[in-house]
């Protein structure tokens, strides 16, 4: 009897486990807010502003056939304006701080897991040229890798996870229940309103580097880094996808960040690291790589930028029309000359004038 | 593998129970034995394989011991056996815990340049190397009955007892491995195992984690801390460390319970007891038992005058403080621990005449006292945090420590009680009145597990306890960015 009792009781208590665990998980299931297993639900709006969490879910299910990709250089992009000068249907999905490595990772979800995609927006960002090719922005243990693999069992941590139920699945409730819309790509990462621009905003956040005693030189290892890094991380992606455009570009970082470099000796051999970068990704023919280090105006002009690398919303405006124009596109017929020119430029200027 | 994670609660418990019983269903009993030391040797090597090595050996060598003593039963030889069975499991535990420690403590005082070893510490090496130094000098002193290897691994192995305790000693579970009327699947212990099972999470998960959170955020900034908040980062270590503890204790003993085996209970309400003797009666009990046992008798104990006893007790804490950490923080908590003891002992008459209350006072103040040593980074920065308290200088509680008590099921729930329009003081009260109820004013969990009578409300309160419990493992990592 006693028995029989304990055994009633440990059958509803697991069937009642599950059933809580079942209802609880499907709301997060259903609503689905990192678009794990589908896009935007019909009749629901979807607050998007979770890079590593909502990106990869972005890539998976949303339709298009352009993509824009890279750092918080272009969180100012605006797809609007790249879907009309492109003709193309596009989403963004930027990663704050991300490195070669792990933006390649999430370019391969997309050509994976997307047959039409076309033309992929891509920043280079000039400072993590010498990365390590396997380096990641954080720690491994930090990324919902639980979302970006194939593996359904590991969705345990997103199905039953109170701070996602409790947090952005209730927000598309929430969302939905005032009306708002879901967050549109224009709108999706974009700061340029929350920050103030110039000289003062630079000098606030940057401090001057100390002049190094000794200039550093490129050496046989970093020269084989940034192959690793090129090759790994960029053009094997591009080589093996012919029928993928590629646009590439160098964000253009203030006349400040050029100035880091010069203090700290590092200069030319970063100007010889983006030479033998040049030289990798003008390889393939479906590489459309761009430059604007020689838009000497644009990056010597304090009021483009809120700190010392990143410009604002009109810059990426611009460096959209540019593209499309097919200006500062670098080729193996004049890339040497740029290469002359931005030389000549950064090792010539007066950087002590910033600071006047 | 942590029993506070998915795969533990949805694979391998599930799997172990049904592979064990099933096997012994059929009368397998040998293989099913060999299917737990499997599944155990999986549980220890699910985060680094590496381990595995370490444990075996450790159980390869020292079941040697046991034979080889067996096999030179001559007490000369018994003897030398013995010395070197303990020189071996002590110094894997010096290697692995303690040289690191001894390397730059030298390295400061004498300015050496030993260069460090840097080797990872295996999970549970304090905890199976004592109950393996027990078996020894069991082994020694002829306590010891024919156990066979399988037997002998599996019990130094059993995954719920591995990593945090209880110490559990040869003849309380090998005995229980042969008893064939343990090997069918019994609902009683099953339900409650279970039950015992789910308090202990939940005093993990639900509140061990949430004050562990405070406390993190108290002792990163001992320097900003007024003396409410360094009051209150004390005693939420002081909380979290016994929920942590004994949650996992209750763990590991209702998972005991579901396989029909009897865990020995670790913790008994150590924060009720009214004297600083009593509360390590109390306080990890097994651990006692073993310093009691295997040192501190042998030492001569209190059969050989008083000064004799206060020496041995002190070394047993010395000891003690020493078990629990390579730093010189937990040595100077186990030395405070020791002299307290001392005090209380040499001053019986004079504590035994204070009344109750005051008693209990001192003590859980002591007590905590002697926690911040345990938790701070530095005996200075213990002084650091226990100087706020005494500059009495109280302020406002930061938002960062308020934070870690808004989990949002709670925020959720609180926001909708009408007139109620700043819980985030409210929450901080609740946890800490919640937490001090369930510590002082409570059975404990093992008394109710004992006392557990099948009920609708029990049923509702554990599988809601349950499913909270698994909604709280996994967060959502925030990407710190500076600089954008």
């Amino acid at each position: 009897m006693q028995n029989s009792n304990h055994k009633k009781w440990g059958i509803a208590f697991f069937l009642c486990t599950l059933t809580l665990l079942i209802i609880l998980g499907s709301i997060t299931a259903y609503i689905d807010p990192y678009f794990h297993y589908t896009g935007p639900k019909e009749g629901y709006s979807y607050p998007i502003s979770n890079q590593r969490y909502q990106n990869d879910g972005i890539m998976k299910h949303f339709t298009y056939d352009a993509m824009i990709i890279g750092t918080s250089m272009t969180q100012n992009f605006k797809t609007s304006e790249f879907d009309r000068l492109f003709q193309v249907n596009s989403i963004k999905v930027p990663f704050n701080g991300a490195t070669y490595r792990e933006i390649n990772d999430n370019l391969k979800t997309a050509v994976e897991y997307n047959d039409n995609l076309r033309v992929v927006l891509r920043c280079l960002d000039y400072y993590r040229l010498l990365d390590a090719p396997d380096n990641m922005r954080y720690d491994k243990s930090l990324y919902p890798t639980y979302l970006y693999d194939k593996n359904p069992f590991n969705d345990v941590s997103y199905l039953f996870n109170k701070t996602i139920l409790f947090g952005p699945t209730r927000k598309v409730l929430l969302y939905t229940d005032t009306g708002r819309e879901t967050t549109d790509f224009d709108s999706y990462g974009y700061w340029q309103d929350d920050y103030e621009f110039g000289k003062d905003a630079i000098l606030k956040t940057h401090t001057r580097k100390e002049k190094a005693d000794e200039v550093s030189a490129i050496s046989d290892a970093d020269y084989q880094n940034i192959f690793d890094n090129i090759t790994g991380n960029v053009t094997t992606l591009a080589e093996e996808n012919p029928q993928i455009d590629f646009y590439l570009y160098f964000p253009p970082y203030s006349i400040y960040y050029w100035d880091d470099l010069n203090q700290l000796g590092t200069l030319e051999k970063q100007l010889d690291a983006e030479k033998y970068a040049i030289e990798l990704l003008l390889r393939y023919e479906n590489i459309h790589l761009f430059s604007f280090h020689s838009e000497f105006d644009l990056i010597c002009d304090p009021d483009n930028y809120k700190d010392y690398t990143h410009y604002g919303a009109d810059i990426n405006a611009q460096i959209l029309r540019w593209m499309k124009d097919g200006e500062h596109l670098l080729t193996t017929e004049n890339y040497e000359e740029y290469c002359d020119t931005i030389r000549e430029f950064y090792t010539n200027y007066d950087y002590d004038t910033l600071y006047q | 593998m942590l029993f506070n994670s998915y795969i533990f609660i949805f694979l391998f418990l599930p799997l172990c129970l049904a592979g064990y019983f099933g096997l012994n269903h059929f009368k397998k009993y040998r293989l099913a034995q060999v299917f737990l030391l499997l599944m155990s040797l999986w549980f220890y090597g699910y985060f680094n394989p590496g381990y595995l090595l370490i444990i075996l050996s450790s159980v390869v060598i020292n079941y040697a011991f046991y034979k080889g003593m067996s096999a030179f039963p001559a007490p000369e030889r018994k003897k030398a056996i013995l010395i070197i069975g303990l020189a071996a499991n002590v110094g894997i535990l010096v290697y692995f815990k303690y040289m690191d420690f001894f390397l730059s403590t030298c390295n400061q005082i004498f300015k050496t340049d030993f260069a460090l070893l840097h080797v990872v510490l295996p999970l549970g090496i304090s905890f199976f190397t004592f109950q393996q130094l027990s078996f020894v000098i069991d082994a020694y002193r002829g306590e010891v009955p024919g156990y066979n290897f399988l037997e002998y691994a599996c019990y130094v192995t059993y995954f719920p007892q591995l990593i945090a305790g209880p110490i559990v000693t040869h003849d309380e579970l090998i005995p229980q491995f042969r008893d064939v009327s343990k090997k069918q699947f019994d609902w009683e212990n099953f339900s409650k195992g279970i039950y015992l099972f789910v308090l202990g999470l939940s005093k993990k998960v639900l509140l061990a984690d949430t004050f562990g959170n405070a406390a993190n955020v108290g002792f990163a900034d001992i320097g900003g801390l007024n003396a409410a908040q360094a009051i209150l980062t004390m005693l939420s270590y002081t909380i979290q460390i016994y929920f942590d503890f004994s949650g996992y204790c209750d763990m590991a003993v209702g998972l005991g319970k579901m396989m029909n085996f009897t865990l020995p209970v670790n913790f008994n309400s150590p924060y009720k007891a009214l004297t600083i003797t009593e509360f390590w009666d109390r306080w990890h009990m097994t651990l006692t038992r073993f310093f009691t046992r295997y040192i501190y008798i042998p030492l001569g104990g209190s059969r050989k005058g008083e000064l004799r006893t206060y020496l041995n007790t002190f070394l047993v804490f010395f000891i003690s403080g020493f078990w629990h950490g390579a730093g010189f923080t937990f040595l100077f908590w186990g030395i405070c621990h020791g002299i307290f003891t001392i005090i209380t002992k040499k001053f019986k008459s004079f504590f035994d005449a204070l009344h109750p209350a005051l008693n209990w006072i001192i003590t859980f103040g002591f007590v905590n006292v002697a926690w911040v040593f345990f938790r701070a980074d530095s005996i200075r920065d213990a002084f650091r945090l226990l100087n706020r308290i005494a500059l009495f200088r109280f302020g406002p509680i930061g938002d960062e420590f308020l934070s870690c008590f808004k989990l949002p099921e709670l925020v959720y729930l609180v926001k909708r009680i009408p007139f109620i329009q700043n819980y985030t003081y409210l929450l901080l009260l609740a946890f800490f009145a919640a937490a001090l109820f369930i510590i002082l004013g409570k059975k404990n969990a093992y008394e109710r597990m004992i006392e557990f009578q099948p009920s609708v409300k029990n049923l509702l309160s554990t599988s809601i306890l349950l499913v909270w419990c698994v909604f709280s493992f996994a967060g959502v990592s925030t990407f710190l960015y500076f600089n954008f």
